[in-house]
């Protein structure tokens, strides 16, 4: 049993302790006693940020993302060595991850996310509104106080909602997962070594308890101490947060989702072409070995079975390559899945298995969609006539779709979004999703401040 | 069938074929299950192919039979879409694939519309095709011969006869509370039961309307359109409307039955069914102010509660209403894709008889778990020689604990305690991702 010292920060102070060991699965924590004081703040006191510029808050994320780079203390080497015992991703995949983690504290995307999603006189002061007929108003994205519950299937995700929190001004209680209780610690105290007292660092405080534990999340979400409670998808903890949705606690969610890709039948123009189809196609389904919500679990390709045999081969073959987002190798197919697979085998007419259970990846071709859902670089590649028939198939539940041949996005995407998809991608580009753009069907900076008006 | 496993399976016919070490029959056990490996691998496709990967040729030991274990949900991966789109044919090559007769799929299906009508087809054909109850929406499916329903009528009878001291001599009332299931394993039981202890005429149901496969399965069909979008608000009024109906018609039909048994109560009965139904039945009875049952009636149970909230002396409360020590009732523990059953002691333990081979795994399956001074706790699974149709071997969900020492009822065979689901058991935190199912997004009664 490995075992794991977690910190916490209390308004931008580390502090450690050993108080307490959690058990995660094969994992203890030891992480100091849980101080509810320490991670509420005196709504009569603004936040420490509140009043601070945006221009200096970019100036202190930037300087943030090059000391990341640097990482001069070790706390990112610290956090990823202890990370590779806890996360179903690789040390190499880890390793690029936090490679990457300054990229989202780069001055272009930071500017980017405030022009796309917040008017920036509205967050520094009070912005003046006309509305018709009446005296002028002001209104102002009000900094808030928000608990987020963090997933840690990728350790970009700190780094998100460290960005997204410090842009938006507000107080924020960081709930670390089981998965990852690392790195946004490691970020926090690198901001904190930065300048200590800062107004940002001073911004944040992050704790572990057991996600969902009710003895103490019952006590901490109520409207007196939060504003917001942003939830990361795990369908229980999502339901979880939403039971404590109240008048004066609202409750955003990051949804556990699916995604797809529609394959058209230009992929089978040659040989070639089929290869690099078979490559992005590869690359969107299996990201983070298939433990994100962009990832294409299904596939849906426009041809002949024996055209979508051939695709489903190299999709397989594909799957087993070590990419920025993927293993080639990753953990088996879990026992149940194998199960419901092998359950299918031998109805060549209806379904064909292509690929090993050992980790390199697994492709089922069917005629419609299996009823089970695959996880774990495992792929259903779905035939169909035309890709219009692939559209029954979008629900509420669809995240991504990646599409080839990119052309072909313009005519599809209205039929998409009107069935619930949120994200309409080129094949290949499901795991990337650039900052600023909306995210879960809305603009998270806009969710996360409190609209307030003064009436003229 | 195997010399082996017919010598275990004659033990049936002892006083007591739970009196004796489980340890003196390893050796015929083993000799047993290597018999029946090299039979069951020419004919059941599912188990060659297991057996292949894992280069199992032969048993000499028991942990060589852990790989050729089945997982408990083997029997319900069929693909929905056969039956949706009725492909009948295929489903009976899908039956076929774990049958040790695999002669399903030569059926004429031309007539058949349904899954009921399926499963018909099959047992006019001498495949006894049994199915579950369908947890989730969707049905197990298992081949049985002929000789299996001989072998589960034998052992049933002697069981029950031997463990309630009941003679079959076909004079009591029966009761079995709950609706007629075609193809459920648990009818077969109750008509064995009934045919064996029953007077004729006198054996009553919940409900004369059967529960069909295809309900069952319809329920599953209907939460994947839900998830698909493709249900409309009437359907969901209508699928809402139809449970409550359903729910006031077994209240009414539970009230019957209920007044029924008061009015017999002067006479010997049998009663069977599981912890949940029993709950049901006796509040109805106590409502209505039932007197007390005949002291020499039958109180069969098992299965568990299925989720119903109980005040936590519940079976105390069962007890009472029926007037009949509950130390001296018929408890089994079983699964629905085995014939054999473990049957209840005065000392609450559930006892393992010679035909059946108990095998506790650690919880991923793989392993044996260690026994500690005669215990063991880990995951249940069997190898149970009644089973000739398909492969014998199955791993359960069940956590059990698990006991080789003399019970305190005198008998000396393996013995198993304390049952849980591991599916109940939390395990540690949800590692948080975001990857989703399209089945989270569909709530309420639908909603499985």
């Amino acid at each position: 049993v490995s075992s794991v010292q977690v910190a916490h920060v209390h308004a931008g102070v580390p502090v450690f302790g050993e108080d307490r060991t959690l058990t995660s699965g094969a994992t203890s924590f030891r992480a100091p006693a849980l101080d509810l004081d320490a991670l509420v703040t005196d709504r009569t006191v603004p936040g420490p940020a509140f009043d601070l510029p945006v221009s200096e808050i970019i100036s202190f994320l930037e300087a943030t993302g090059e000391a990341l780079c640097i990482d001069k203390a070790g706390y990112l080497e610290e956090a990823l060595e202890a990370l590779v015992q806890l996360s179903s991703l690789s040390s190499r995949m880890l390793k690029d991850c936090y490679a990457r983690l300054s990229d989202s504290f780069a001055r272009p995307s930071l500017e980017f996310q405030l022009s796309q999603q917040l008017p920036i006189a509205a967050l520094d002061g009070w912005m003046s509104v006309q509305p018709p007929g009446v005296p002028i108003s002001f209104t102002r994205a009000f900094p808030a106080r928000i608990v987020q519950v963090l997933a840690g299937n990728t350790p970009n995700l700190a780094a998100t909602s460290i960005v997204r929190s410090a842009l938006t001004k507000g107080v924020h209680l960081l709930k670390l997962p089981s998965n990852d209780p690392l790195t946004a610690t490691a970020i926090l105290r690198t901001m904190a070594d930065l300048s200590p007292g800062h107004p940002v660092v001073t911004s944040f405080s992050a704790a572990y308890w057991r996600g969902g534990d009710r003895a103490i999340e019952d006590i901490l979400f109520r409207a007196q101490y939060f504003d917001k409670l942003i939830a990361w998808g795990g369908e229980s903890a999502i339901r979880s947060a939403l039971s404590y949705a109240a008048a004066g606690f609202e409750v955003i969610t990051f949804d556990p989702k699916v995604s797809i890709s529609l394959v058209g039948r230009e992929a089978f123009a040659s040989g070639a072409v089929l290869g690099q189809v078979a490559a992005r196609g590869a690359t969107d389904a299996a990201v983070l070995n298939q433990d994100a919500c962009s990832a294409a679990v299904f596939q849906f390709v426009e041809g002949t079975v024996d055209d979508v045999d051939a695709y489903c081969e190299l999709l397989a073959a594909e799957l087993a390559v070590d990419r920025p987002l993927t293993d080639g190798v990753a953990r088996p197919t879990s026992d149940d899945l194998r199960e419901k697979i092998r359950g299918l085998m031998g109805f060549d007419e209806l379904y064909r298995v292509f690929g090993d259970f050992d980790g390199h990846g697994v492709v089922i071709r069917s005629s419609d969609p299996v009823d089970f859902h695959p996880a774990g670089k495992v792929v259903n590649v779905v035939h169909v006539g035309d890709l219009d028939d692939a559209l029954r198939w979008v629900t509420v539940a669809t995240q991504t779709v990646g599409i080839f041949p990119a052309e072909r996005k313009t005519l599809l995407r209205d039929g998409l979004a009107s069935r619930g998809a949120q994200r309409v991608v080129q094949l290949g580009d499901a795991g990337a999703l650039p900052a600023g753009l909306s995210h879960d069907g809305h603009f998270p900076l806009q969710r996360m401040v409190r609209w307030v008006n003064v009436q003229g | 069938m195997s010399d082996a496993a017919d010598r275990l399976l004659a033990t049936v016919e002892l006083d007591d074929p739970f009196a004796a070490p489980s340890a003196d029959f390893t050796h015929e056990q083993l000799a047993a299950l290597d018999e029946r490996l090299a039979s069951d691998r020419e004919s059941v496709v599912a188990l060659r192919r297991v057996a292949d990967k894992a280069g199992v040729e032969k048993i000499a030991e028991i942990g060589d039979v852990i790989p050729l274990l089945f997982s408990h949900t083997s029997y319900k991966n069929y693909p929905t879409a056969l039956v949706e789109q009725g492909k009948w044919d295929m489903l009976a090559k899908w039956v076929d694939m774990f049958s040790a007769n695999p002669t399903a799929s030569q059926l004429d299906f031309a007539d058949v519309d349904t899954i009921d009508d399926w499963i018909d087809r099959l047992h006019s054909a001498g495949h006894f095709v049994q199915s579950s109850s369908g947890t989730g929406g969707k049905c197990s499916l298992m081949n049985m011969t002929a000789s299996d329903l001989a072998v589960m009528r034998r052992i049933r009878v002697q069981n029950m006869a031997g463990a309630t001291g009941a003679a079959p001599d076909r004079s009591r009332l029966m009761v079995f509370p709950v609706a007629h299931q075609p193809g459920h394993q648990l009818e077969r039981v109750f008509e064995i039961y009934t045919d064996a202890f029953g007077r004729p005429g006198h054996s009553y149901w919940l409900s004369e309307n059967p529960v069909l496969v295809g309900d069952i399965n319809h329920a599953g069909a209907l939460r994947q359109a839900m998830a698909r979008g493709s249900v409309r608000p009437s359907e969901v009024a209508e699928a809402h409307a139809a449970g409550e109906r359903i729910r006031e018609r077994t209240r009414a039909d539970l009230l019957e039955i209920a007044r029924l048994i008061a009015s017999h109560h002067d006479e010997p009965m049998m009663i069977c069914c599981i912890w949940a139904q029993h709950w049901h039945l006796t509040q109805v009875l106590r409502e209505i102010g039932a007197p007390r049952l005949h002291p020499d009636s039958v109180i069969s149970t098992g299965g568990g509660l299925k989720g119903l909230v109980v005040p936590a002396d519940y079976q105390d409360m069962i007890e009472a209403q029926y007037g009949i020590n509950k130390a001296g009732w018929y408890r089994q523990y079983s699964c629905s894709e085995i014939i054999s059953h473990m049957v209840g002691c005065s000392n609450g333990r559930y006892h393992v008889p010679p035909w059946v081979v108990p095998i506790v795994l650690e919880k991923n399956g793989e392993q044996l778990a260690t026994e500690r001074e005669s215990v063991t706790v880990g995951r249940m699974a069997f190898f149970d020689f009644a089973v000739t149709g398909r492969w014998g071997g199955l791993i359960t969900g069940d956590k059990v604990t698990f006991h080789t020492d003399r019970c305190g009822c005198g008998r000396r065979s393996s013995s198993i305690s304390e049952v849980g689901r591991y599916a109940d058991i939390a395990d540690g935190e949800e590692k948080l991702t975001c990857a989703g199912t399209m089945e989270a997004y569909v709530r309420g009664e639908l909603g499985g």
